[in-house]
């Protein structure tokens, strides 16, 4: 009697316990897939403005072009922006599935590709906006998570109250990427978070909205 | 994989505070299965022994509880007066009962034993001197008694006029401990065989030599010693016992740090031998070991994890407002609203907690009569269970330091 009951409840919290984990699974399983698409659409949507723009500069003689293509990348900037705030919170609650990590690296080349896009255009098109890259790690804990979490939500503010003159690229430095430790070494950026506005100032430690409110005018 | 050693920690301790509740789950369903008490009464003769130290101011009630008691076979009751400075020993023999008079040594064991030579009736109740049984709760219990193995009654023990919140979450704390004892009855492991009201056997008391002088816990000790001799422990949920309990935080902290040593020195003492024979009340050790340690590590996972997120937040929050931004962090709600496997498990351990209260509740005609109950329910859940892995620590330093008073 005793064996069987103890037997029973074991079999029975296998069950519960595998269905649980599987849930689990099945959920991470679903975010990532929901994570990728999205990456994927976005991928998309930066071809089409590459071509978009190749287009215009070879077939089209440049006619209309900087109208268009600002448009096209602030509309793209903004929804990378979003997607990128959509994959820290699945990053956070994943557990089950690190594959997330390979799309944070798509996500972070798009970052990177759109970031050169904007700053060619803004010097092509003589536009008159403001170009930030925002750098934290992807590996942080603790406090020095709290200090990124703060530094976006000031630049989310500064974003908001710019109303489209500042575009922000958030860029991991720790995913292991040629392009970006390029940049970092080119601008001597060991730390996070740092802010680099317009590829000219370097801003290390967290800055309050004052501080970016000195540095970005909008 | 991107498990980290608190996530693997977490499930480990989900994993077996899943198979202990759902072990009593089990047994809920077992119990229904078994066959009821049936067939003629019996009325073996009982003896009562109350012993007491400093009990002027209850003294009497219990002596009258148990004289109302509806028993046709009670040969006599003795109170152990044990070296009370007190009126006890006076107040005790002016109700006509027959007083014992010793020194006092300290553990309840002593005053117990002492008295055991005078009994020659057939079975023995041991009644705390602040202990109020029902009429019917001593005829109901003795029915077990016809089963030859079982060598020991439990009663349902409850906490008598509870008033203030230290004995309401007592009160609550009794009612669930009564229904898993009913429980653990069907694997015939029955732990303890409280002091407010227990029955034996008293040839089997007597042949394993009494109860045991260095446990501070001589009821968790014999209820132990009867099982690992073959004996069986049985549970009589109908009949009552109403008891007092400590009335003052402090009291109450001491009382649970003798308890939680005593149940140390008891796995201590029996899990060794269980381990080697293999033939008695495994799970019993089991469950209290595990109990103790994961009661433990829960604490431990849960001070850590609680301190570093209000940590963060307090951290967050200062230093948000400082830099001009929003306080409230943008994903605050994200545990709820993307669940993930560490959510489950939590929702899951919630809800059978929660159904077990429930049963408990149901199966002991315990109701739920205010709100004022419900909040007591939700202290309980919060706090009260989450200061014990205190008390265990602390009364394991204590008896790593030999620093045992009753």
């Amino acid at each position: 009697m005793k064996k069987y009951v103890l037997l029973k409840a074991a079999f029975i919290t296998i069950v519960i316990f595998s269905a649980g984990i599987l849930i689990g699974m099945w959920l991470d399983g679903q975010r990532y897939t929901e994570i990728k698409t999205q990456i994927t659409e976005l991928t998309i949507d930066w071809n089409d403005a590459r071509l978009q723009s190749l287009y215009y500069q070879t077939i089209n003689g440049e006619k209309n072009f900087c109208d268009s293509a600002l448009e096209t990348n602030k509309h793209l900037a903004e929804k990378i922006f979003s997607r990128g705030e959509k994959l820290e919170r699945y990053e956070e609650i994943n557990r089950f599935s690190d594959e997330v990590i390979e799309q944070k690296k798509i996500y972070a080349l798009l970052q990177m590709q759109l970031w050169m896009n904007s700053v060619t255009l803004k010097k092509k098109c003589d536009a008159n906006y403001t170009t930030a890259l925002y750098f934290y790690s992807h590996y942080a804990e603790g406090i020095e998570e709290e200090q990124q979490d703060i530094q976006s939500s000031v630049l989310v503010d500064a974003i908001h109250r710019c109303n489209g003159s500042l575009i922000i690229f958030p860029i991991p430095i720790d995913m292991e990427l040629d392009s970006i430790d390029i940049i970092k070494n080119q601008f001597g950026i060991s730390s996070v978070p740092t802010v680099l506005i317009n590829e000219e100032i370097v801003l290390n430690g967290l800055q309050t909205t004052e501080m970016i409110k000195e540095q970005v005018d909008c | 994989m991107i498990l980290n050693f608190v996530d693997i920690t977490f499930l480990v301790f989900a994993f077996v505070t899943l198979y202990l509740s759902l072990v009593f789950l089990v047994l809920y369903f077992e119990d229904k299965k078994l066959p009821k008490i049936t067939g003629k009464e019996i009325f073996p003769s009982v003896s009562i022994l109350i012993p007491a130290f400093n009990e002027q101011s209850t003294i009497i009630a219990t002596i009258n509880a148990i004289k109302k008691l509806n028993y046709p076979n009670l040969k006599q009751i003795l109170v152990i007066d044990d070296g009370s400075s007190d009126e006890t020993g006076r107040l005790a023999a002016a109700c006509n009962v027959k007083v014992l008079y010793k020194k006092n040594q300290g553990q309840k064991s002593y005053p117990l034993n002492f008295a055991l030579p005078y009994v020659t009736s057939e079975l023995v109740a041991c009644v705390d001197a602040d202990s109020y049984p029902e009429p019917y709760s001593l005829k109901r219990a003795v029915q077990f008694f016809l089963d030859p193995k079982v060598a020991a009654v439990t009663c349902s023990v409850f906490v008598k006029n509870p008033k203030k919140i230290i004995e309401r979450l007592q009160n609550i704390e009794y009612v669930l401990i009564v229904w898993a004892r009913k429980l653990l009855e069907v694997i015939d492991s029955i732990y303890v065989t409280p002091g407010a009201l227990s029955i034996y056997r008293t040839d089997v008391l007597k042949k394993i030599g009494g109860f045991d002088n260095k446990n501070i816990t001589e009821d968790i000790e014999i209820a132990w010693r009867l099982l690992h001799n073959g004996y069986k422990i049985k549970m009589s949920l109908d009949s009552i016992v109403y008891t007092g309990t400590p009335r003052t935080l402090k009291t109450w902290w001491e009382q649970r740090i003798r308890w939680s040593i005593g149940g140390i020195q008891t796995t201590l003492k029996y899990l060794p031998v269980m381990l080697k024979d293999g033939s008695f009340i495994k799970f019993v050790a089991i469950f209290f070991t595990l109990t103790y340690f994961f009661s433990v590590v829960g604490f431990a996972i849960f001070v850590y994890i609680m301190g570093q997120k209000i940590y963060e937040a307090l951290y967050y929050m200062i230093v948000a407002f400082t830099s001009n931004t929003s306080s409230i962090p943008r994903n605050i709600l994200d545990p709820i609203l993307l669940p993930n496997t560490f959510m489950i498990f939590g929702t899951i351990i919630l809800f059978v907690s929660l159904f077990w209260i429930a049963l408990s509740y149901k199966k002991t005609n315990t109701h739920l009569k205010s709100l004022g109950e419900l909040f007591d329910l939700m202290v309980y859940l919060t706090l009260y269970i989450t200061v014990f892995p205190i008390i265990i620590l602390q009364g394991t330093f204590r008896l790593i330091r030999n620093k045992i008073k009753w």
